[in-house]
């Protein structure tokens, strides 16, 4: 018995992949396009919300602070959780099972817990003005709705993210090369110079990525813990639907925000793959 | 066991219209045999393995277990037992219920199962390991439990993987061993795939030898290694010395550029035939010294490197632009040095002519 | 090294020392954010419990939540069979779908789920923030999945089939057994995902369906109310669960093997 076999259409993935592509297409897509036909449409047809955003020196100021906010939280994430994923991913003993841990449970956390978390330790019957003031500093600074507040909880929040963007390269770095790498005479810090930053730059990249655009869409905690004066993007839009009802405003905000997240976005999978970006949270 | 005969007919696998990973393989193996894919990655033989197995669908030609066509059977109605490269071991499963599984999905009774595979695991050397994890056991313990997997539920046949691939030098000799043990107490029909041409030389009955999508040969490993029927047969199983040579007058003599004539054992060739010889390097002799009266299955050569292997000396002579492959037991070459002028030897029977391709 | 190994010790105090500051605050006698609490009790907990405006968004999140996960795990297991199995035209630009709602802003969101579910009536419905929920829970769901599916030994099933197991069969007792702490795992973030989520909620889930961070937000904003200690504490204790619930599973599921086992009596 002889088989031969025309080649067929794959229906398999198909009917498996159909239903989340349709939910997303129903549910995510379409509302997306609602909102950028609203920013287009309300309250009238043309470009006059974008104008007017554009004219508005209150909004170009929101969308600046946005972006320094993003990038010192962006930075200072960095700059903390690098030390915590080198000693997580290269120490054998339980200290990187303590650090593993405990960023795990702060991930785990809702940031509105972390959030009131803040607001007790910086409100004004709270231990940090309390220590500030025993050093002389009389009334106590006020710390709670302020930009340092905002930019302290953000950062304290995205830690965990960019500690498992981090770990997840660098807990694939191979040990043996920077002992390769002392043996041929590097120093410790010209290891590290030379061998374990070029080695986990690609976590860099993820994590900074990650944590950017985040920081950029960020609602609560800048709502929360930040200065009513120096709002970020994602309060503004917040207001102008919740106090002033100007959709047409708010959307037209949505998409100046969207299109810097997806084109940094873009920018990253351009360059770097898509495929790795979480990598550190699974 | 009933032993069962397999039977390939022309067999293809396809990907796409130009890539033919298997390109009409055709092979009768007798029940009970333990017959041998031996190629290099690539050649096809693990494709075939697959097909035979069910994984893959043939695009063409046909599979045989005892006269019944199973082209089109699904693996799960196949009854044949695979035993993988990694094992395959379920890992949530103890090492016990691993090998009750086949018998499980062919709803026999629990106490049945208790007593097959006990016996089964008894037979590989694994009594009292059936509570634990695979990933608790050693790879040549894993390796164990997969045969007992696979000979648990008497399968038509058993198809095996690379199934030492992963193991030690040491432990892998020890599997050989113990995989014959198990072939001839059982009497399954084996096949075996591997690109390891020792393990196919100490194990089989028959080999294969799988180049490109095709079976080059098929042989006992006498005959493999002997008389080969293919340049590429003869260079992947042992080590050789290909020469190519012409005919020059009669079917005995041939002549090769810069080594003169050789004499053969008269065949099917006659007068301006190109062929390929082989002379395998432990059959050639070598002693110090230039040859006397030249005869024809002579030549003399200067030796450039000698690599100690131990038990014997491979020895590179050269002779002028050739240079020939030659083993010496250690203890005959003590006073050989790099730079002596030395004289290679052997017997006419020695060299096994090959139609050039 | 000891420096650096010092400063990651300073950096996990940092992480860790806010978090542990909810609990106390939730027994405290004080109606204010003062800490160190100036004594303790549970009296908190009794308004909490007592309180619809606190128990009926806390039973809103549960019921959202797992609509969400199960939802969410019914659309994301499918199509990351199909992602990482197969190939087929297309699949980049699927696969990009799948992870955009990871890229876009949930405030974005929220107003387009304002306009859109205004005119589909699904404001202030349970529907609405399950919808809207288990758009957000896909990703994650979906990298969780596929990381396991990736790391799956395609051999297993093949193994499986060998010894006469068929396809559904395959699936129930080799592939699904094996990626069932992943499957765990993924519908655990669909929930925490749905059940953190503050931005949409705090937009269309109204009075009627309020979740628990809405009720929070909210009572953040309008004055500061100390029941919210008790609300951060419950989180907070989910989270410490959270992370604890995986290894828990991988024992329990050994056991249930072991009894299972033909060896047993």
């Amino acid at each position: 018995m002889t088989m031969s076999r025309k080649p067929r259409i794959k229906t398999g993935p198909i009917l498996l992949g159909l239903p989340a592509g349709l939910f997303l297409l129903a549910f995510f897509l379409v509302p997306l396009g609602y909102v950028t036909v609203l920013s287009f449409s309300d309250p009238s047809w043309g470009i006059a919300n974008y104008r007017e955003l554009f004219n508005s020196r209150l909004f170009l100021m929101t969308l600046g602070n946005t972006f320094w906010m993003a990038a010192v939280v962006t930075g200072l994430s960095l700059l903390l959780a690098y030390p915590l994923a080198y000693v997580a991913a290269t120490s054998k003993g339980t200290l990187g099972k303590t650090i593993l841990m405990i960023v795990a449970l702060s991930f785990w956390t809702s940031y509105l817990v972390r959030t009131y978390a803040w607001m007790v330790i910086l409100g004004v019957q709270g231990p940090i003005p309390a220590l500030v003031a025993l050093f002389g500093h009389s009334p106590p600074p006020r710390l709670l709705f302020t930009s340092f507040a905002a930019t302290l909880g953000m950062t304290h929040g995205l830690i965990p993210f960019m500690t498992m963007a981090l770990f997840a390269v660098m807990k694939r770095i191979d040990p043996k090369l920077m002992d390769a790498a002392g043996s041929l005479g590097a120093r410790p810090w010209r290891v590290f110079w030379h061998i374990y930053l070029p080695l986990s730059a690609p976590g860099i990249i993820n994590g900074i990525t990650l944590v950017f655009i985040t920081c950029l869409g960020f609602y609560v905690m800048p709502v929360l813990l930040g200065s009513p004066r120096e709002q970020t993007i994602a309060g503004l839009i917040g207001d102008r639907m919740e106090q002033i009802l100007d959709f047409g405003g708010a959307a037209a905000m949505s998409l100046v925000l969207l299109a810097a997240s997806l084109g940094l976005f873009s920018v990253y999978s351009r360059y770097f793959g898509m495929d790795r970006l979480w990598g550190g949270r699974i | 066991m009933p032993a069962r005969s397999l039977s390939l007919r022309n067999l293809v696998k396809h990907y796409g219209a130009l890539q033919r990973a298997v390109d009409d393989v055709s092979l009768d193996v007798a029940p009970g045999e333990f017959i041998t894919f031996l190629g290099p990655s690539g050649s096809g033989k693990t494709t075939t393995l697959m097909m035979i197995a069910g994984f893959q669908e043939p695009s063409g030609g046909s599979i045989n277990v005892d006269g019944r066509a199973i082209g089109h059977v699904p693996p799960y109605e196949r009854n044949i037992g695979v035993v993988f490269q990694n094992y395959a071991l379920f890992p949530h499963m103890s090492v016990a219920n691993n090998v009750a599984f086949p018998l499980k999905m062919r709803g026999e009774a629990k106490k049945e199962r208790q007593v097959k595979s006990l016996e089964a695991l008894a037979r590989v050397g694994l009594g009292g390991f059936g509570d634990r994890y695979p990933g608790e056991l050693s790879g040549g313990q894993q390796q164990r439990v997969a045969l007992a997997r696979a000979l648990v539920f008497q399968p038509d046949l058993i198809l095996l993987d690379e199934p030492l691939g992963a193991l030690d030098k040491n432990l892998r000799e020890h599997m050989q061993i113990e995989l014959k043990r198990i072939h001839r107490e059982v009497g399954v029909t084996m096949i075996y795939v591997t690109h390891d041409q020792t393990e196919a030389m100490t194990m089989s009955d028959r080999i294969a030898v799988f180049n490109s999508g095709k079976i080059e040969q098929v042989g006992t490993p006498l005959e493999v290694y002997f008389r080969p029927r293919t340049r590429f047969a003869a260079s992947f199983v042992g080590d050789s010395n290909l020469i190519d040579a012409e005919f020059a007058k009669d079917d005995r003599t041939v002549r090769v550029p810069g080594f003169g004539e050789f004499t053969v054992n008269p065949g099917h060739s006659k007068r301006g035939d190109r062929v390929n010889l082989l002379i395998r390097p432990e059959m050639i002799r070598l002693r110090p010294g230039k040859s006397q009266n030249p005869s024809t299955n002579a030549c003399d050569v200067t030796v450039e490197s000698i690599v100690n292997y131990g038990d014997n000396l491979l020895v590179i002579g050269r002779a002028g632009e050739r240079s020939l492959r030659i083993r010496v037991p250690s203890l005959d070459g003590k006073s050989l040095r790099e730079g002596m002028p030395c004289v290679a030897e052997w017997d006419q029977d020695s060299i096994h002519v090959m139609a050039e391709r | 090294m000891t420096l650096v190994r010092l400063g990651a010790i300073a950096i996990t105090i940092f992480l860790a020392a806010p978090l542990l500051v909810v609990v106390p605050m939730s027994f405290s006698t004080a109606p204010s954010l003062q800490f160190p609490p100036p004594g303790l009790w549970v009296g908190f907990y009794a308004k909490f419990f007592a309180d619809p405006n606190w128990t009926g968004p806390l039973v809103n999140s549960i019921i959202i939540g797992i609509a969400t996960a199960v939802l969410t795990m019914a659309v994301a297991v499918p199509a990351s069979f199909a992602l990482v199995r197969h190939r087929f035209p297309g699949r980049s630009a699927f696969n990009l779908l799948l992870m955009t709602p990871l890229i876009v802003p949930h405030i974005v969101m929220a107003l387009g789920y304002y306009v859109y579910f205004g005119e589909l009536r699904l404001l202030q419905s349970y529907l609405g923030v399950v919808l809207a929920h288990t758009c957000f829970s896909i990703p994650v769901a979906m990298l969780i999945i596929t990381a396991a599916l990736k790391g799956f030994d395609l051999s297993l099933e093949r193994a499986a089939m060998s010894l006469g197991a068929r396809p559904l069969t395959v699936f129930r007792l080799v592939t699904m057994p094996i990626l069932a702490p992943a499957f765990v795992i993924a519908g655990l973030f669909a929930f925490v995902h749905s059940f953190d989520e503050t931005v949409v909620s705090l937009f269309i889930s109204g009075r009627d369906v309020a979740t628990l961070p809405r009720q929070m937000f909210n009572s953040f904003r309008m004055e500061a109310d100390p029941v919210i200690s008790v609300a951060s504490s419950l989180l907070f204790a989910a989270a410490l669960a959270g992370v604890l619930v995986p290894a828990a599973v991988r024992s329990v599921r050994r056991t249930l093997d072991r009894r299972n086992s033909p060896l047993a009596s």
